[in-house]
């Protein structure tokens, strides 16, 4: 598990990280997003025992980043936005250089490499100079440096930045993969990426925390509103007002249609309320087709958290 | 570790052809340079003073030693380009990550990194070895002063490296690297120049033990001294110090 402990940060007179603290729990993929300049590598970078905090302090199961940041280094493979990598090297010996480094018996280093080559698909590229290879596949070597020596939590610092859509949705579904076998932090701006690919999230902006829960309880906790649609057989006018006087409804639009009506019902988000609906249509014999609850996206969801903060 | 990354560098510097061109044009200067040496010598040969130690004795006097200064010479051009990239190269890159992320300290990198660099310059100084084999086929059998000329060239290499090492890791640009080295390093022998027009006994001798052109000098005339030795280690383990606190300064 990881525990971030109220961390600060500045560089000079500027602050990057203001009193940051959450968790990631171990075998999730815990998305950090926040707009660009937020914090995000410089709280990466402090995970990662790159860079001590200005005050506070962050475990990595239990291990203080700052006390014994050899030993964090051991349990945690970072990708930066920049794939770190020798461009005169080719992607094998690059890949058998790092497990070295990073401290794979000798022995094991062969296997490990091509367990790490399999998994990236990028057994026909290992023989290539690093230098040579497009941008897609120097990403996914970065990757592959990342997890060489197989360790418990990943740290992707927008992983699938400047990639282009075929090489972004293989990234994805890599980072998915990689919750398999470890604890994955990954960075975004965008939103809808975090969206696809994380249990939890962290949002922060201008250094400062400003969520951080699984997506679900924050998708609830932070929008106000959730729409429910629902398509019944049968309706009469008069099933509007018993509707909309619910006191968890806030509004209810209708949508006529050949031999069914669609109601599109706003309501409370802090709690569930389909079970109460779908009774009263069966009490009413409304005949219900079909029940849908729109879940907020993140995009929405960060703009409204952002804007109370602003608040 | 340090074995790690000393063969990765070395590598590096064997895989770029930087490295044979450096090695290419050092071997034909010091080709010329010790050619031009042995005519001059055999040209004035009668006219040199005779010595109680003969032949030898001026041959040493009016080539060895003036081959060393030469060959010390050509290290101030070369020892800036074999050091510039080494870390600022991977600063602009942002590959030094690799390193900050491993379970590795910064003197393991500095050593590694250090060590690989004085190998590379070791090999350079190698191609000038048959000097000394060619002055031996013609005659000359004591080359004791060859041998702590190359002594006092391999430590004198080390504090260059170690200077140039220093350079790279201030900055993400190899050329300022490189001119920042040289200029670090002219400066040392302006100093050992400049102090010779000082009349304070003192100050001369404080700043002349502080320069390792003296020290050189030392070497090259077969004069062996402890003190030298402890120069030597003292001033490149400062720089490679200095090198380690500007890698740690990251995290300032």
């Amino acid at each position: 598990m990881i525990e971030v402990k109220n961390i600060s940060r500045s560089y000079g007179s500027q602050t990057a990280v203001d009193g940051l603290s959450f968790n990631v729990r171990k075998g999730s993929v815990h998305g950090f997003l926040g707009p660009n300049g937020a914090g995000k590598t410089t709280t990466m970078k402090i995970l990662a025992a790159m860079l001590p905090p200005d005050s506070g302090k962050v475990l990595i199961d239990s291990i203080d980043t700052s006390l014994q940041p050899l030993d964090v280094r051991k349990k945690i493979g970072i990708l930066l936005e920049h794939p770190p990598l020798f461009f005169d090297m080719g992607g094998r010996e690059y890949l058998e250089y790092v497990a070295r480094l990073r401290l794979v018996p000798k022995k094991k280093v062969r296997e490990r490499v091509d367990f790490v080559l399999e998994k990236l698909g990028l057994q026909d590229h290992q023989t290539r100079l690093l230098g040579n290879l497009s941008k897609g596949y120097k990403q996914k070597f970065g990757v592959a440096q990342a997890i060489v020596h197989n360790p418990e939590f990943v740290i992707l610092d927008e992983p699938t930045s400047g990639l282009d859509p075929q090489a972004v949705m293989e990234m994805r579904s890599l980072i998915k993969d990689l919750k398999n076998e470890h604890t994955v932090l990954f960075s975004s701006h965008l939103l809808k990426e975090a969206d696809l690919i994380c249990d939890d999230v962290t949002i922060i902006s201008n250094g400062k925390l400003l969520a951080s829960a699984p997506i679900e309880e924050i998708q609830s906790s932070l929008s106000e509103k959730t729409a429910i649609n629902i398509t019944v057989k049968n309706w009469s006018e008069e099933l509007l007002s018993k509707i909309d006087g619910k006191d968890f409804v806030q509004s209810v639009s209708l949508i006529p249609g050949e031999g069914e009506t669609k109601l599109n019902i706003l309501v409370d988000s802090l709690q569930d309320n389909r079970d109460q609906l779908s009774r009263f249509i069966v009490e009413e014999g409304l005949g219900l087709l079909e029940m849908t609850q729109e879940r907020p996206d993140l995009e929405k969801i960060f703009f409204e958290v952002v804007k109370r903060n602003d608040n | 570790m340090i074995y790690l990354i000393f063969k990765k560098e070395l590598k590096s510097f064997f895989n770029s052809p930087l490295a044979y061109v450096l090695a290419g044009l050092f071997s034909l200067v010091m080709g010329w340079i010790f050619f031009n040496l042995l005519y001059s010598f055999v040209e004035n040969i009668q006219a040199l003073p005779k010595g109680p130690g003969g032949g030898e004795i001026q041959f040493v006097n009016h080539v060895v030693i003036k081959l060393f200064g030469n060959l010390n010479f050509l290290l101030l051009m070369i020892c800036p380009i074999l050091t510039m990239k080494l870390v600022a190269e991977e600063k602009k890159d942002q590959s030094i990550d690799v390193y900050f992320s491993s379970p590795i300290s910064e003197w393991q990198l500095v050593l590694g990194k250090f060590l690989a660099a004085w190998a590379m310059g070791a090999f350079i100084l190698s191609t000038t070895f048959v000097f000394p084999i060619i002055s031996y086929m013609a005659g000359v059998q004591d080359q004791s002063f060859s041998v702590a000329g190359y002594l006092g060239l391999l430590l004198n290499l080390a504090s260059y490296l170690s200077i140039g090492l220093f350079a790279s890791t201030l900055t993400k640009n190899q050329i300022i690297a490189a001119l920042l080295s040289f200029v670090i390093i002219l400066g040392f022998w302006l100093v050992s120049w400049i102090i010779q027009l000082s009349t304070n006994y003192f100050l001369v001798e404080i700043l002349r033990q502080a320069t390792m052109v003296s020290h050189y000098e030392s070497f090259v005339k077969g004069m062996l001294g402890t003190h030298s030795f402890v120069y030597y280690v003292t001033f490149t383990g400062f720089w490679l110090y200095c090198s380690k606190k500007t890698l740690e300064a990251r995290t300032w």
